[in-house]
């Protein structure tokens, strides 16, 4: 484990998308975005992604120079085609969109077409706060990974939801959540641990709990629960969550649902993912702005104030986490394993980029 | 359970009945009725008529408006803030939602909070109202007391705070999702309990913080410990408790209303219940190819989704909004069931009220 700085882990990255050949504007934005997601601690969706990135770019998956395209445009809407790129400049380019747009009317939206992954949902949703603006991110994935209440076969993948709302003296509150259960980072950190995974986590072929987190891990496809885990613990609600988000990043842009072409069931040469992202401004509502950023921050405190079930494990709001992670991170650099560390030297190696994480 | 089915019809004049009594707005009565006895139809019984003798407290404690004048606050051509005066929430919530269809049609999208208003039943009708427009349509809403501990907490903190969403398909019914953000319905521990069944661990807390499993206990408490859609830490309770954060941001924060029922400046409860929510709709018919191209995308998606190889063929996967649309075609035919203390329950309110009461007579 190597502590990585912030501006040495975007220059490593950078260096692999310019041998790539991606346009430098894009390489800007995509690694921006990326670290974001390493500093706020999730660590799955930062550079953590790089490898998978690679190999959808060896198999042909993943257009590294697209032209991307405002395709339909009102005074409150956008629609954007990401042409097979990597997701982060059309998202962010989205997301700029509906905040533009909520300037003028209040309320804006963006849908993306034809897209890849885009990394964390959240950092997109935290944009809108930037400007004092209510932000929601959602998008379709392409992996299918999640099963459906009562089913046995996955049929989606973790279809995010992420949501951002300016406070006054708090840090913003910010949800990103993943509508499966759990990440399969978590079965990862089972399986290393040897510990058996709770009830409600995974399920084998046969749509029963899976406890051995090695099986689960080892499963092609994987086979998550949707948040609930259960349907007496509520997975039917997990399960419509994830519908929702697919409903919004999916089929309003027309893209694909669990990699797969809606109409003719079929993969594609791209996967093809679509998000959908709203931008809402409070001061409308509330007449001011400092009307809602504080009443945010007595709901913020309100919550906080929970008298906790265990000493020390005080009651926290979302992001939480990703604050605490983000400041911690920005004076100490990014932890980096050794596996992770290898694996990147791979992708630099595999693309003649300079290698630049050595101690 | 069913101790009697009453049609809708009765049911619809049977409550005219109390709230004419009770001396609401006459031209108030019918959507009121008609709405609350959707719930019914659709087999959310917590959220039709039996919630009418909380309706009842509620009234007669004053805190809610019979002659409320709803009216629009703020507006942009997307955009349009509703007081809903106190009354109903039924009321200011079809009409915030017919002005947030009316808005999309125009401008893709329309967005519409309300203040100041009141328990508006199922909230899953009002997105539905957008579906039927051809939109998509989604609804929250905040609601009258306390029922759920927040992750690593041991008290109440926030409401049931529903997030419903509704979306159009062409053969098939609507895709509808209508879900409590807290893993179940109080209305599940009440079966529980009527069953002699402990409940899973996951569905309510004791005053520690762990897990409560004798229904009992779970049903004495006020307020109750519900816990957040996940159950646990370790399954994902903070991601329920994170919607139900994201749900009270939308419905109380952006329009200024209590949380569940207590002013978030003063920490009192006010003279009315003052609950917020938030509509929203969405015209897919502005960027995607043909019109009806969504709805196709919508259909090919739904019946995927039915296609699923199930665990139990007995026991088919379904989508969100197929037992509700099973048990309104069910219901329209043959009546909706109500038991004998609910029977009772409405026969004491009217009496109450000075309204006939004339339900044991149908069928």
């Amino acid at each position: 484990m190597i502590m990585v700085s912030p501006a040495t882990l975007k220059r490593q990255i950078a260096e692999v998308y310019r041998a790539w050949g991606m346009p430098e504007r894009h390489v800007n934005t995509t690694v921006e975005l990326m670290v974001e997601a390493d500093l706020r601690g999730i660590d799955s969706h930062g550079i953590g992604m790089l490898p998978q990135y690679e190999q959808y770019r060896r198999q042909g998956r993943l257009n590294v120079q697209p032209d991307i395209q405002v395709v339909k445009e009102g005074p409150t809407f956008v629609l954007i085609d990401a042409d097979h790129g990597l997701g982060h400049p059309p998202a962010e380019m989205a997301m700029r969109a509906a905040i533009e747009k909520c300037e003028d009317c209040g309320v804006g939206f963006a849908v993306v077409r034809n897209s890849n992954h885009y990394g964390a949902a959240g950092v997109y949703s935290t944009m809108a706060v930037e400007r004092g603006l209510i932000g929601l991110a959602v998008t379709g994935t392409s992996q299918r990974a999640v099963v459906p209440t009562f089913a046995r076969e996955p049929m989606f993948s973790t279809n995010p939801i992420a949501f951002a709302a300016p406070a006054g003296t708090h840090d913003p509150f910010s949800l990103d959540m993943a509508t499966s259960t759990v990440a399969v980072g978590k079965l990862q950190i089972a399986r290393r641990a040897e510990k058996p995974l709770p009830t409600g986590w995974a399920l084998n072929a046969a749509g029963e709990p899976e406890h051995d987190a090695a099986a689960a891990v080892a499963s092609v496809p994987k086979r998550m629960t949707p948040v609930g885990g259960t349907r007496a613990l509520g997975s039917h609600k997990g399960y419509g969550l994830a519908m929702m988000v697919e409903i919004l990043g999916s089929v309003l842009s027309g893209s694909y649902v669990g990699g797969r072409d809606l109409t003719t069931l079929e993969p594609g040469k791209y996967i093809n993912v679509g998000h959908f992202f709203l931008a809402l401004d409070p001061a409308f509502f509330r007449g001011e702005p400092a009307a809602f950023t504080a009443d945010m921050d007595r709901l913020i405190d309100w919550l906080h104030g929970t008298a906790p079930a265990e000493d020390g494990q005080p009651v926290l709001v979302a992001g939480d986490p990703e604050h605490a992670s983000r400041r911690l991170r920005m004076a100490e650099g990014i932890p980096m394993t050794d596996t992770l560390l290898e694996e990147v030297r791979q992708v630099a190696r595999g693309c003649n980029a300079p290698f630049l994480l050595e101690g | 359970m069913a101790d009697k089915t009453v049609s809708a019809t009765a049911l619809r004049r049977q409550l005219a009945a109390i709230f004419d009594g009770w001396g609401f707005e006459p031209s108030h009565i019918d959507d009121i009725v008609t709405l609350m006895v959707e719930s019914d139809l659709r087999g959310i019984d917590s959220h039709g008529v039996g919630k009418i003798k909380l309706y009842e407290k509620h009234f007669r404690e004053g805190r809610i408006n019979p002659t409320p004048k709803i009216r629009i606050v703020r507006d942009l051509p997307a955009l349009a803030l509703v007081d809903g005066d106190n009354g109903m929430g039924h009321l200011s919530s079809k009409f915030a939602m017919e002005t947030a269809i009316a808005k999309a049609r125009e401008e893709g999208v329309g967005a519409v909070s309300v203040r100041h208003s009141y328990h508006i039943g199922a909230c899953g009708i009002y997105a539905g109202m957008a579906a039927d427009a051809g939109m998509i349509g989604m609804a929250m809403t905040g609601a009258t007391q306390l029922t759920m501990v927040p992750t690593f907490g041991r008290m109440s903190r926030m409401a049931t705070n529903p997030i419903a969403f509704a979306a159009p398909g062409r053969r098939n019914l609507p895709f509808s999702l209508d879900m409590a953000t807290t893993t179940v319905a109080v209305g599940k521990i009440d079966i529980a309990r009527w069953q002699g069944k402990p409940i899973p661990e996951g569905w309510a807390n004791d005053e520690t913080g762990r897990p409560e499993t004798d229904p009992n206990a779970a049903l004495a408490v006020e307020p109750k410990r519900l816990t957040p859609l996940g159950g646990t830490r370790e399954r994902g309770s903070h991601k329920g408790y994170g919607l139900a954060a994201m749900v009270e941001t939308l419905v109380t924060v952006l329009s200024g209303s209590q949380s569940a029922g207590r002013n978030l400046r003063t920490g009192e409860r006010g003279k009315y219940v003052d609950v917020g929510h938030f509509y929203l709709a969405i015209d897919p018919a502005f960027f995607r190819g043909g019109p009806g191209s969504f709805e196709d995308d919508l259909d090919s998606l739904v019946d995927w989704l039915h296609a699923t190889p199930p665990v139990d063929p007995a026991r088919p996967v379904m989508v969100p909004g197929d037992p509700e649309h099973a048990a309104r075609a069910e219901r329209e035919q043959s009546g909706i069931p109500m038991t004998a203390s609910l029977l009772a329950e409405v026969r004491e309110v009217a009496e109450a009220a000075g309204a006939e009461y004339f339900l044991e007579d149908e069928r």
